[in-house]
C-alpha cells in the first residue's frame, strides 16, 4: 500500500517536471541511467532521463521505501559508513566532537541544524553545504566569494536514551550530493579557532611568539586541529586592534607611556602637528640615572621601525660594571639640533643639585659631539677608539690603494703586492 | 700609539708611528690633521684616563644594548607603539637583573 502511494506521487512529480526536462535535458544525458524504473515494474514510457532532476525532492520518500534502489550519481557521496555505529556517548559535546572528527575523516563538515536541551535533549547536525544557495546581491570584495550552499541534505541525530542517560546517533540521510573535499585542512570551518584556542593565542602575542611558534603550540595541545597560519594571524591581528581600541598608533603609544609611569618628552614640528622627536625613560631608569651619572655612552641604530626613525640609546654603567638603560629616543633625524635636544630632556630628569654626568662616550659624530659640547659644558667627551681605528684602517687602505695602483702594473705582481699590503695595513695599525 | 699610558711614551710611538708610514705621506697628513689634531685628548688612553671612566673607551656597551633591544624588536618594521611595548618588556626584565 505504503509502496503504491510513493510510486503515484514519483510519477506525479515526474510528469510534473518532464516538459521541463525535456528542455533542458542536453544539459543532464550524460547522467546515469536510474533503475527504479524497473525494479518498481512501471511500464509508463517515460524517458529515463528526465528522472534525473527529481532526486532532490523524490530523494526522501524514496528511501523510505527502498534504498538500495537508488544508485549514486557522479557527484553524490554516501558517507554511511562513517556513521554508523552502535556506540553511545556521556554528553553532547563528546558526540558532536566525535561526529565533527569522522566528517573531518570523510572529507567535510558539520553544522548544528537544531538543538535542545531538557529532558528531550537532541541535536540535530547537518552537512554545513544544506541550505539555499542564494545569489549575492551586491558586489563583495572578492570575486569568488559566493555562498557555499548546495542544498546538501546529509543530516544526522543526536538523542539522549531516557533510560541510562546518553546520547547515540541516529543517521537520517547520509548521502551528499556534492563531491568530498580531499583534505579539510585549511578549510574555514574546520580550521576555525576555539575560544580556548583563541586564549592562547592571545596570550603567546603577548609574549611576542612568532605565529609559527604560536602553531606549533595549538597543533601539541590538539592532536586532531586542523588549524593553518592564517588562522593565527588573524586572529593576532585582530587581538592587536582590539587592544589599540580607536585610538591612532601615536596616540597609542602616548597613552601607554602615560599608564605605565614613564617619564617622556614630545617636540612636534612647527608648522605641521607631526611628531619630529620623541624621548622617553623608565621611572626606574631616572633613578638609577640620579644614582649613577658618571659615564654615559650613546650612540643611535637603525632598522628599528618602518618610519626608518634611528633610535637613539643612552646607557649608563652602574656601580658594579652592569650596564643600565638611561633613555630611548626616536628622532626624525641625526642632526645636531636632534641630538641637543634629547639631551637636553636627559638633563631635566637629573634631580637639581645632583651630579652632572662626567664622562660621554660617542663615536665620531660631529653632530653628536658638537651637542654633548653645548649641553654637557663640564664633562669630558671620549672618543669610541674602535670607531676611530676602523676609520683610520679604512683610509690606510685607501691611500695606499692608490700607490699600489701606480707601483703594480702586472696582475701577477698585483697579488704579491696586495698581501704585502695587507701586511703593511697591520703593522701602520699596530703601531 | 692610542694606547700609550703616559705622554713620554706617546711621544715615542708617535716618532714610531710617523716613521712606519713615512712612505705614505697622504696617509700620514690625513691622521695628524684630522685626528690627533682634534681628537687627540679624547682618544689616546694619556689623556682620557685623567677622569672617571671606569673602562669605557669604546662605545661597546651601548652597541651591546643595541643588539639586546633588536633581539626584542625582532622585526625592522613595526611601528613606535610596538616598537615601545617590546622596550619596555625588555626593561621589565633588565630591571629585574640589576
Amino acid at each position: 500500500m505504503i509502496l503504491d502511494t510513493c510510486l503515484l506521487i514519483i510519477l506525479a512529480i515526474i510528469c510534473c517536471l518532464f516538459i521541463d526536462m525535456v528542455e533542458n535535458a542536453d544539459d543532464d544525458l550524460g547522467d546515469r541511467k536510474r533503475s527504479v524504473v524497473d525494479s518498481v515494474k512501471v511500464e509508463a514510457p517515460i524517458k529515463v532521463e528526465a528522472s534525473v532532476k527529481v532526486e532532490a525532492s523524490v530523494k526522501v520518500e524514496a528511501s523510505s521505501v527502498n534504498s538500495d534502489v537508488w544508485k549514486l550519481r557522479d557527484n553524490e557521496v554516501d558517507t554511511a559508513h562513517f556513521f554508523s555505529t552502535r556506540d553511545t556517548w556521556k554528553d553532547k559535546d563528546e558526540l558532536l566532537s566525535w561526529v565533527r572528527r569522522q566528517a573531518n575523516r570523510a572529507g567535510f563538515t558539520v553544522i548544528i541544524r537544531r538543538s535542545c536541551e531538557g529532558r528531550n535533549a537532541m541535536l540535530e547536525l547537518v552537512c554545513e553545504r544544506s541550505g539555499e544557495h542564494k545569489l549575492q546581491k551586491r558586489k563583495v570584495k572578492h570575486e569568488a566569494t559566493r555562498s557555499r550552499k548546495c542544498g546538501c541534505l546529509f543530516k544526522v541525530r543526536g538523542y539522549v536514551v531516557r533510560k541510562d542517560n546518553a546520547w547515540k546517533l541516529d543517521t537520517l540521510n547520509d548521502v551528499h550530493n556534492h563531491e568530498m573535499v580531499p583534505y579539510v585542512a585549511g578549510h574555514l570551518l574546520a580550521g576555525r579557532l576555539m575560544e580556548d584556542d583563541k586564549k592562547i593565542v592571545h596570550d603567546l602575542t603577548n609574549s611576542s611568539m612568532k605565529p609559527k611558534h604560536i602553531l606549533t603550540n595549538l597543533k601539541k595541545k590538539r592532536k586532531e586541529s586542523m588549524t593553518n597560519i592564517k588562522q593565527v594571524c588573524n586572529e593576532r591581528h585582530k587581538f592587536k586592534k582590539a587592544k589599540r581600541v580607536d585610538l591612532t598608533k601615536m596616540q597609542f603609544l602616548i597613552s601607554k607611556l602615560d599608564e605605565n609611569g614613564y617619564v617622556y618628552y614630545v617636540r612636534e614640528k612647527k608648522e605641521s602637528q607631526t611628531i619630529q622627536d620623541i624621548f622617553w625613560t623608565h621611572p626606574t631608569s631616572v633613578t638609577f640615572f640620579n644614582n649613577f651619572p658618571v659615564v654615559l655612552i650613546m650612540d643611535s641604530t637603525y632598522k628599528t621601525n618602518l618610519y626608518r626613525m634611528p633610535l637613539f640609546e643612552i646607557v649608563g654603567v652602574t656601580s658594579t660594571y652592569l650596564t643600565y638603560s638611561v633613555g630611548f629616543a626616536f628622532m626624525t633625524s641625526e642632526k645636531e639640533d636632534n641630538f641637543t635636544w634629547a639631551l637636553q630632556m636627559l638633563l631635566k630628569l637629573l634631580e637639581p643639585n645632583s651630579d652632572l654626568p662626567k664622562v660621554v662616550v660617542t663615536d665620531r659624530d660631529t653632530g653628536m659631539m658638537n651637542a654633548v659640547a653645548n649641553v654637557l659644558l663640564d664633562c669630558s667627551a671620549i672618543l669610541c677608539y674602535f670607531h676611530v681605528g676602523k676609520n683610520i684602517r679604512s683610509r690606510i687602505i685607501t691611500d695606499c690603494k692608490v700607490k699600489q695602483n701606480v707601483v703594480v702594473v702586472d696582475g701577477q705582481k698585483k697579488i704579491v703586492g696586495e698581501e704585502k699590503h695587507s701586511k703593511l695595513v697591520d703593522t701602520i695599525f699596530d703601531a | 700609539m692610542v694606547e700609550s699610558p703616559t705622554q713620554e711614551l706617546y711621544a715615542g710611538n708617535l716618532m714610531e708611528f710617523q716613521d712606519a708610514c713615512k712612505d705614505y705621506p697622504k696617509f700620514l697628513h690625513y691622521v695628524e690633521t684630522t685626528i690627533l689634531k682634534h681628537f687627540k685628548d679624547k682618544l689616546v688612553r694619556t689623556w682620557a684616563d685623567l677622569v672617571l671612566h671606569l673602562g669605557c673607551r669604546t662605545t661597546n656597551r651601548v652597541e651591546g644594548a643595541h643588539g639586546v633591544v633588536k633581539e626584542y624588536l625582532s622585526t625592522s618594521k613595526g611601528d613606535l607603539g610596538t616598537c615601545w611595548e617590546k622596550i619596555d618588556e625588555m626593561l621589565a626584565n633588565q630591571f629585574g637583573e640589576i
